[in-house]
């Protein structure tokens, strides 16, 4: 009985995310977009998360350059090693790492912030003005996470590289413009076009859950408490499958 | 118990027509628990009604269906005879721009300025963008408020008294035909309190404005009302003026005046 009740709620809360996207996306279009209001979101939400996203990428290219070394080298392979590296951090690992940094900070930063502003009326006080809510809270900032994400990812990325080739110099030194040469002379175009459109949907889906999460949020301060913590776990769920859904797409249009 | 009297004077039974507000029938429950019961709420231009009850017999509640935060079960809603359940949601945000609505805890945007905070409802609910027109809207109603000095500050640094007078001016900046309070003075020094009472009351002298103010607080009802509903198990158990209700022998009445 309680696995049933537990999945009428799951299906009760994806129908209700649902019409809030469709009702996001109604607004979008038939609305004037307060650009002035997305940058302002978008420079918070990526001033905010540069720093961690920055760290952890490094450390991420560093730690993967440094684990992968021996096997390769029992193979005779250290050469393709900075390749290795590029494609698996371009292709996978930095918009996936990213993208859950930032399902952590900017969806429950938003989460947060949507739900005390429904905690404390906000929303309310606009929606009884004949103000519609969507315009100047849920639009600007989807979007925004929408345009900041893949920024975020692609400097990611330039992170994980200067990672890698710290994690190079520290066991062998290497020559910058060949470590550079030999980690991009494989990279294609079918490899970076699916990563960077797949961290536009991660963007827009951490800007609609934390959104959604801050909408729903029961009243006091315990029901913030959970919209943040909601957020972020929804969040993260929900980047693994859009990058399991991109990676099977992927190889069905360029073949795996 | 007190009975609504058969005075015709009363603005309770003025035409249909002059109403500004009116709820008919209204239920609403939660889980199969009644909130509302049959509610019968009529408001006429230039009057302030005060909804009194203890915590828990449906005061926020009715407030909500009242604007259409909430829907009612049964019964309807009617905005200068504009009916809020049948309204598209394009259609209710036009009629709900007639109202003004004060909420308990202010419902101030906290990122935003004391003059932000009136300029977003200038830009978004009036439409209007010019800068002169706009600043002469801001810094009338601050003044209407007794807020001017405040301009500049954040929500975080005024007191509770200062977060309701924006909240105020904030509601009144639309110019509304209709002004709702819920629980204006809740927790608020009697001092602030009864400074606020006296702002709603001169407001509704001043604009000519209907008012309906929800709260538990005696002086404030004392202070600003006309008539008075009184609201037990969600439903309307008495109605009159301040003295006629002080009068009553009811006991669930009388203990609001003891």
């Amino acid at each position: 009985m309680s696995i049933l009740k537990g999945l009428s709620d799951r299906m009760e809360r994806l129908g209700s995310l649902v019409q809030f996207a469709f009702k996001a996306a109604r607004t979008l279009v038939s609305s004037r977009p307060d650009l002035r209001e997305w940058i302002r979101q978008g420079y918070l939400l990526g001033n905010r998360s540069l720093g961690l996203v920055a760290v952890t990428a490094f450390i991420v290219g560093l730690v993967l350059t440094v684990q992968s070394r021996p096997t390769l080298a029992m193979f005779g392979a250290e050469g393709w090693l900075p390749s290795m590296v590029a494609i698996s951090i371009i292709k996978e690992i930095g918009p996936v790492i990213t993208a859950l940094v930032c399902a952590g900070k900017i969806g429950s930063g938003i989460g947060a912030e949507v739900a005390s502003m429904k905690v404390s009326e906000q929303i309310d006080a606009m929606d009884v003005s004949g103000i519609n809510p969507h315009a100047y809270i849920v639009v600007p900032r989807m979007m925004a996470a929408t345009l900041v994400v893949p920024v975020l990812v692609l400097l990611g990325d330039a992170a994980s590289i200067v990672g890698s080739y710290v994690g190079m110099v520290m066991t062998a030194p290497i020559d910058p413009s060949l470590f550079i040469t030999q980690a991009f002379e494989n990279l294609e175009f079918s490899d970076l076009l699916p990563a960077v459109a797949k961290t536009v949907v991660f963007g827009l889906y951490i800007g609609l859950i934390g959104t959604h999460c801050g909408f729903e949020s029961e009243p006091g301060p315990s029901g913030v408490a959970k919209a943040t913590n909601r957020s972020v776990v929804t969040g993260i769920f929900g980047v693994f499958l859009i990058d399991l859904f991109f990676v099977n797409l992927t190889n069905l249009i360029f073949g795996s | 118990m007190s009975l609504p009297t058969e005075n015709n004077d009363r603005p309770d039974q003025g035409p249909a027509d002059t109403a500004t507000l009116q709820m008919v029938d209204g239920t609403k429950g939660f889980g199969g628990e009644p909130v509302l019961r049959d509610m019968q709420l009529r408001l006429n231009q230039g009057e302030t009604l005060v909804i009194l009850g203890r915590s828990g017999s449906g005061k926020t509640v009715l407030l909500k269906c009242l604007v259409g935060l909430m829907k009612l079960d049964e019964g309807s809603v009617l905005i200068q005879g504009q009916d809020l359940g049948s309204a598209d949601s394009k259609a209710l945000n036009q009629i709900r721009k007639k109202l003004g609505f004060l909420f308990q805890g202010a419902a101030i945007y906290d990122s935003l300025s004391v003059r932000e905070n009136l300029e977003f409802h200038i830009h978004r609910q009036l439409q209007i963008q010019d800068d002169a027109e706009v600043e002469s809207l801001v810094m009338k109603v601050l003044q209407d408020v007794g807020l001017e000095e405040a301009i500049g500050k954040m929500p975080s640094e005024l007191s509770g008294g200062m977060r309701k007078r924006l909240g105020l001016a904030r509601a009144l900046v639309s110019k509304p035909d209709l002004m709702l309070y819920d629980e204006p003075t809740t927790g608020l020094d009697p001092v602030t309190s009864q400074e606020i009472s006296r702002l709603i009351r001169d407001t509704q002298s001043a604009r000519g404005v209907a008012s309906l103010v929800v709260t538990h607080d005696m002086r404030c009802a004392q202070t600003t009302a006309d008539r008075i509903i009184v609201l037990r198990d969600g439903a309307a158990c008495a109605e009159g003026t301040y003295a006629e209700l002080e009068s009553s022998s009811d006991a669930d009445i009388k203990a609001f005046f003891s």
